[in-house]
């Protein structure tokens, strides 16, 4: 691809980018959120249309108008969002893209199924074709895209932010078996923000910046530092910022440590009322949770998703009601407290799923910026609301935490994943609060944008304010935490803040080696 | 008056018959309409569609003077709501609930205008002999069964092919997989290369060419003439049929049966009742088979929401949209 140019309107999504990938390579294509990774993939597969440059495959130009073409000359994508139907199964999923049959039959399901498993089989990938896509985990659908890609035989493949909704276990094995397809000779493009999946799985990477190449490097010769600085077109802090400098900033001045602001004791909780064919299940998800957290300080909860983290997320943010023990915030009671109550309680929340607990999208950024707020002073009262101030509110948000819009009144709905979180912690942050509960506040995000939210998290904590972090991410728990504990099946255990301690209690063992529980 | 006209043996066998006669025109708009759903479009014309094919229907044959003729109108006039339809909902994307209802609105009142120019006033002026039954050889003399199901006018057999065809459109072919995809995440179905706009279009006018049936059905078959608004409603009772069918067509035209059944009866009870001599007014009667309607979907749809309601259902579809709820 050469001097690929494509716009939006007045902007320019990509200004003469070109990337060149070989046969058998794994490419990561980095980038910020905004830099025109996937438009420039999203071109290539067909599914948009490119102003000018030119694309060549095997030295011949290539034109697709739709994303069947490009399946024709051997390309596959696998969608950030992947575009599978839950109610369909699987093998029907993969047949939905197939050109070969005709609108009255339905081709041999058995054949295909077949085929799919062989396929599968053979790559290493396992899957049954016959089960309803409803039914399975984010990596299992993964799997099924990147086979459908391969049943129609792709000998490329593009993956967009493959790993931004995988367990830390899933990214190790998504990787694995990327490296052994592209030992089988099919040629892999990752689009991604993560540095060091770059630098574990890629043979090589390119680096977009505002729509144009940065450049292109041997993995084996760079630094997650050079690419960071390449990507963001200056030094960023948080990864040159050792634990040890971080841990001197930390103001103990403001430490009361004898009143905690939340204390969890001996905390049971069961949930996820989870359908599973006709019967509800109730099922217990949290077991003898304690835990302080005093003022200034951010205590993450670590450990692998899944074991329990949701269900402490819904606790403290009032969605979920604990079956026994004590759940206090400045001492009052909150066991059966409600969302609204906790949030004058003083507690702010900012949602592992930002788009549908955390935004309203059909409303503007200004609505959602203060729709906890509206029916009292400054946004109205219970009959009127003040338009005028709500936007004025709103453009101080956007302002304050750089959100990039036109203006206050856009659509929360359309923003990216860095501006839609900015709106959330606008939000959560407007209020005096107390205690704040941070759910995966980064999770997706492009290095600017983690970078600005750790920036808002330290600063609040220099003011005093007690941050429960809940994360997946060990970086992030290294970067903020005074204090870890990990989460594993239920169950909260304190670990030291180191990388070894926290990793063996992610999965289940204790430093001494044993397999706890 | 006395029950065992309404149930007793001897007329157990022509009511079943009657059932299923009536059952057919509200069934064959169910059907079309459960497979125009599934596709993610709220086809709320129904009543339009049915009430155009049967005046389209009765012009046709009455004109022509051959039933066979009003066959080919009535679907044309079907098709021809539905083709309004896609236009506003696919080429216009305006809302499809108001669609919906404005083209049954438009079809009320261009039916009753155009029947009115024609005929000089609304009353009953040309009638014809509707169709008559067929009598398949061998099948009809089976005691019982054979009277029920294979005495019936042709146009209640090729209804009966017809629910049975969308069956399998829907269920066994690429066609029906595509219909699905489309209906539930048209994003992924575009994805794999199918054009969301194109299926929708083919769905909704499957569901006129099926209610258009059901008019003529309706007026060829059974009536005989044409009235203002002689379809009664049967169009907004097969939308509230898909949903007690949970979208599934043989489980949609089991409740057409049902409603069919319901009407068949309540004809009984009128005629042992004395017929116009009754003291009841026959108003009650006739609302039987809808208040049985409305009484079966409430009791079914708290459930059947869940388990087959297609998720993009209303939902309109914009190419490369961002946002997806």
């Amino acid at each position: 691809m050469t001097g690929v140019r494509k716009s939006f309107g007045s902007v320019a999504a990509l200004d003469g980018a070109d990337f060149y990938l070989r046969h058998g390579e794994i490419h990561a294509l980095l980038g910020e959120n905004g830099a025109g990774k996937s438009t420039l993939m999203n071109i290539l597969y067909g599914l948009e249309l490119r102003d000018g440059g030119e694309i060549l495959i095997d030295g011949h130009p290539v034109d697709f108008q739709t994303p069947q073409d490009a399946v024709a000359e051997g390309l596959g994508m696998v969608h950030q969002h992947f575009k599978l139907v839950p109610r369909l199964t699987v093998i029907e999923n993969v047949i939905l893209g197939g050109k070969d049959s005709r609108a009255f039959r339905l081709p041999d399901l058995e054949t295909s199924a077949r085929k799919l498993e062989d396929l599968a089989e053979t790559y290493g990938l396992p899957i049954s074709a016959r089960d309803r896509v409803s039914n399975l985990s984010v990596g299992e659908q993964q799997r099924v895209e990147i086979l459908r890609s391969l049943y129609f035989g792709a000998r490329t493949l593009i993956l967009d932010e493959p790993t931004a909704s995988l367990t830390p276990l899933e990214v190790r094995q998504l990787l694995a078996k990327l490296r052994d397809l592209a030992r089988a000779g099919t040629s892999i493009i990752i689009i991604t923000h993560h540095l060091d999946e770059v630098m574990e799985s890629a043979d090589r990477v390119t680096v977009l910046r505002s729509g144009s190449n940065v450049g292109t490097l041997e993995a084996s010769e760079t630094s997650q530092l050079e690419l960071a600085r390449m990507m963001v077109g200056r030094d960023v802090g948080i990864l040159t910022q050792s634990d040890a400098i971080r841990d001197q900033k930390v103001d103990q001045s403001v430490k009361d440590k004898n009143r905690p602001v939340l204390r969890l004791s001996g905390v049971d909780a069961s949930s996820r009322v989870a359908e599973t064919g006709k019967e509800t299940v109730a099922r217990r998800g949290l077991f003898d949770l304690s835990l302080e957290i005093h003022p200034g300080e951010i205590v993450a909860v670590a450990g692998v998703e899944g074991n329990g983290q949701a269900e402490l997320e819904d606790v403290l943010s009032g969605f979920l009601e604990v079956d026994q023990g004590e759940f206090a915030i400045d001492g009052k009671d909150c066991t059966t407290c409600s969302p609204e109550d906790l949030l004058n309680l003083g507690a702010g929340y900012i949602p592992s799923d930002r788009y549908r607990r955390g935004l309203i999208g059909g409303l503007s950024v200004a609505v959602n910026v203060s729709y906890d707020r509206i029916g009292e002073a400054p946004v109205g009262n219970r009959f009127w609301v003040d338009s005028k101030e709500l936007m004025r509110l709103g453009d101080r948000a956007v302002e304050e935490y750089s959100i990039a819009v036109r203006g206050a009144g856009e659509l929360a709905g359309t923003l990216s994943g860095g501006n839609a979180q900015r709106v959330v912690i606008a939000r959560a942050l407007a209020k005096e609060l107390r205690l704040l509960v941070a759910a995966q506040p980064t999770r997706g995000l492009d290095v600017g944008a983690i970078e600005f939210i750790w920036g808002l998290l330290e600063e609040q904590r220099s003011r005093g304010l007690a941050t429960l972090l809940i994360t997946t991410d060990l970086d992030e728990v290294m970067a903020l935490s005074d204090r870890v504990y990990v989460m594993y099946r239920g169950r909260l255990s304190e670990v030291p803040r180191d990388r070894e301690s926290i990793g063996l209690a992610m999965g289940g063992a204790n430093k001494q080696g044993e397999e706890s529980l | 008056m006395d029950w065992s006209d309404v149930f007793g043996g001897a007329a157990l066998i022509p009511l079943l018959n009657a059932a299923i006669r009536l059952a057919i025109p509200t069934g064959l708009a169910a059907v079309g309409e459960s497979f125009c759903q599934k596709s993610g479009v709220l086809n709320l014309s129904v009543e339009g569609m049915m009430l155009t094919g049967a005046l389209t229907a009765y012009l046709g044959a009455y004109y022509s003077g051959s039933l066979w003729v009003g066959v080919p109108a009535g679907i044309g006039g079907g098709l021809l709501v539905g083709v309004l339809m896609a236009l506003f909902t696919l080429k216009f994307k305006t809302e499809q609930v108001i669609n919906g209802i404005a083209l049954v609105l438009l079809a009320q009142a261009a039916t009753s205008f155009t029947f009115e120019e024609l005929f000089g006033d609304l009353t009953l002026t040309g009638r014809f002999e509707p169709m008559k039954n067929w009598e398949i050889p061998g099948l009809s003399s089976i005691p019982g069964v054979g009277t029920v199901l294979f005495n019936q006018s042709p146009l209640v057999y090729l209804s009966v092919v017809l629910i049975f065809a969308i069956w399998y459109l829907l269920n066994r072919t690429m066609f029906g997989l595509a219909v699905k995809a489309v209906g539930d995440r048209p994003a992924a179905a575009d994805a794999a290369g199918i054009s969301v706009t194109r299926t929708r279009w083919v769905a909704i006018l499957v569901s006129g060419a099926m209610s258009g049936l059901g008019g003529v059905v309706l007026v060829v078959g059974q009536l005989g003439m044409f009235m203002q608004n002689v379809t009664a409603g049967r169009g907004w009772v097969a939308i509230a049929l898909v949903i007690f069918g949970r979208w599934k067509p043989l489980r949609v035209m089991a409740g057409a049966l049902l409603f069919g059944l319901t009407d068949a009866i309540q004809l009984r009870i009128q005629a042992a009742s004395g017929g116009i001599e009754s003291n009841v007014p026959f108003e009650l009667f006739q609302a039987m088979p809808y208040l049985v309607t409305i009484a079966v979907v409430v009791f079914a749809s708290a459930r059947a929401r869940r388990s087959g309601e297609p998720e993009a259902l209303g939902r309109p579809f914009f190419k490369g949209a961002q946002i997806e709820a």
